[in-house]
């Protein structure tokens, strides 16, 4: 069944009613969808005022398991570099690179992890920091890839874009279920996929994808598309801005 | 109050970017400086991304180094046939800094060689400018007569010999080309219009007059940072014009006060001074290179893979 597009937060109450509908539409454990879901927001609007946000994601379903939320994108590619001392200066000496991370993951989970699910397939589906794949494309380094794989892990944990503690799944009665994903303030553009598993007996028995889009929008938006698509025009503009400025703070203190 | 800045990609406080922009503003009034070396480093300290904190450093310095260049102008203390000679091997300076920049950042060293830069010529400049000072206010104390302002080197041995009629000066073009050239290159690979290399090397190599010197070389300032954030903004889009704005407003403001802050302290020891601010600018960036580290691993992410 399809979700109406939801954008705002007052829409997640409409959300949340027409997933009961939904629900009893199913009419109960034989209707054809195991999992029905939907996001407060398909678009986060990141503009000159952000500092951060949330998305709620709401559930029902109608298999008996654990739930498991992994939220992770938008992909990109990374160069770690580490610095060593050479003669009594920091220089960057190794370096790793990996491709197709996400610049953010996380995780939330009815109960934990390793009571859920076996290593097996945690590792398969990538669920949990420790099962977060780092594949380098290329490594210069002595010791490996792993320490410049904790490093990406740490910064990015820094920025609360890797929740180090696994969210939590609560539920609105029998069926419904909720889970708010935390959106820091450095968040990076890009869309970012949201996998529902239900797992029962160490087995996925039911899956579901979503995403939602995070962008610029307003005069960032503006200034960023103005930045890239014509960058001398910009470079002028920018460099005339300037000008302008120091011309009227000089005009105006001509006097005092 | 938090601002989203668009090309940086994170949000900063509105209050200390204003604040930064005044105190680097009264810094560059009373020294006749850009501020360059105290904003870029700042910048960076503050999580913005050393190319975005150089390019948009550099932008920033043709408002301040602009409000202050009017303000010389209307009193007629620019020489613009030098400058405009100092300015041609500027542009060269610039664009071969822009491709030096580029370059350093695709095998990562970028960082190693800003600081570097930095510490080499804040400590250089520091320590003449220091002793220069301290030897004139030990000369006004004891009341001796002034050092003869033109005294012949090798400097006056060189070929293309120039006519400056409004410093009264006939030497060689090849000096002035040659600190437009420096000041180009420090422009863009370390976002600083250079005002601490050009003033003492305007007085001391060319011995131009002290009063034309600092409008002079805001000229050069100003000119030197647009064409490096014209370059830096064409080329790797690192200009942040909201960044920029907002420095901007704070320092044009602090420049004005800065002026007035110099009209009331002796040369000497306003020299003596900015010697002392650069000196310690340098000694913290010396610390950050071989004191202790708290992250070995730094990164850069690529863009969507």
């Amino acid at each position: 069944m399809a979700i109406p597009g939801v954008t705002t937060r007052r829409g997640a109450a409409a959300l949340l009613a027409g997933l009961g509908l939904a629900w009893a539409a199913h009419g109960g454990p034989a209707g054809a969808e195991p999992i029905v879901s939907g996001l407060s927001d398909d678009v986060i609007e990141v503009d000159a005022r952000f500092t951060g946000s949330e998305v709620l994601l709401f559930g029902a379903t109608e298999r008996e398991g654990d739930i498991v939320v992994v939220v992770r994108g938008p992909w990109a590619g990374v160069v770690v570099r580490r610095k060593q001392r050479i003669a009594g200066f920091w220089i960057n000496t190794e370096s790793v690179g990996f491709a197709g991370i996400p610049r953010y993951y996380a995780v939330a989970s009815t109960r934990p992890l390793d009571e859920i699910a076996g290593p097996e397939l945690l590792a398969d589906k990538q669920i949990g920091l420790e099962n977060l794949v780092f594949q380098a494309f290329y490594a210069d380094s002595a010791e490996g890839t792993a320490p410049f794989r904790d490093a990406v892990l740490r910064g990015e944990q820094q920025e609360r874009l890797y929740p180090a503690a696994p969210g939590a799944i609560e539920f609105l009665g029998q069926r419904l279920f909720r889970v708010a994903i935390d959106l820091p303030p450095k968040l990076p553009i890009g869309r970012y996929d949201v996998d529902i598993h239900v797992i029962a007996a160490g087995a996925i028995v039911a899956s579901q994808s979503r995403h939602f889009e995070v962008r610029k929008t307003g005069l960032s938006a503006q200034i960023e598309g103005f930045a890239h698509n014509q960058p001398w025009l910009y470079g002028l503009l920018a460099i005339a801005s300037a000008l302008m400025a120091g011309w009227l703070g000089s005009y105006l203190f001509r006097r005092v | 109050m938090d601002i989203y800045l668009p090309i940086a990609e994170l949000p900063v406080n509105l209050f200390i970017l204003l604040t930064l922009g005044l105190a680097v503003g009264f810094l560059s009034g009373m020294f006749g400086v850009g501020g360059g070396f105290l904003i870029t480093p700042l910048l960076i300290f503050m999580g913005i991304a050393p190319p975005i904190a150089v390019a948009s450093g550099a932008a920033q310095l043709v408002a301040t180094s602009f409000s202050g260049l009017f303000a010389h102008w209307r009193r007629e203390n620019v020489d613009f046939k030098m400058g405009v000679v100092v300015l041609v091997g500027g542009a060269g300076g610039s664009w071969l800094g822009v491709w030096l920049f580029e370059r350093l950042s695709a095998i990562g060293q970028i960082d190693l060689v800003i600081l570097l830069c930095y510490i080499t010529f804040l400590s250089l400049i520091g320590l003449l400018m220091g002793i220069e000072s301290l030897r004139a206010i030990r000369r006004r104390v004891r009341g001796r007569g002034r050092r003869k302002a033109h005294s012949h080197t090798w400097i006056h041995g060189l070929p293309f010999k120039m006519r400056f009629p409004k410093s009264r000066l006939y030497i060689s073009a090849l000096p002035p080309l040659a600190i437009g050239f420096t000041m180009g290159l420090m422009a863009s690979v370390m976002g600083v219009g250079g005002g601490f290399f050009v003033i003492p090397a305007m007085i001391y190599l060319l011995g131009m007059p002290t009063v034309l010197v600092v409008g002079t070389s805001l000229l050069q300032i100003a000119f030197v940072a647009a064409v490096a954030a014209f370059f830096h903004a064409g080329n790797n889009q690192t200009v942040d014009i909201l960044l920029v704005l907002l420095l901007a407003v704070g320092s044009v403001v602090g420049s004005q006060f800065g002026v007035r802050m110099a009209m009331r302290l002796r040369a000497e020891y306003l020299r003596g001074l900015l010697a002392l601010v650069v000196l310690i600018v340098s000694g913290r960036l010396i610390y950050f290179l071989v004191g202790p580290l708290d992250e070995e691993y730094s990164f850069t992410f690529l863009g969507v893979f």
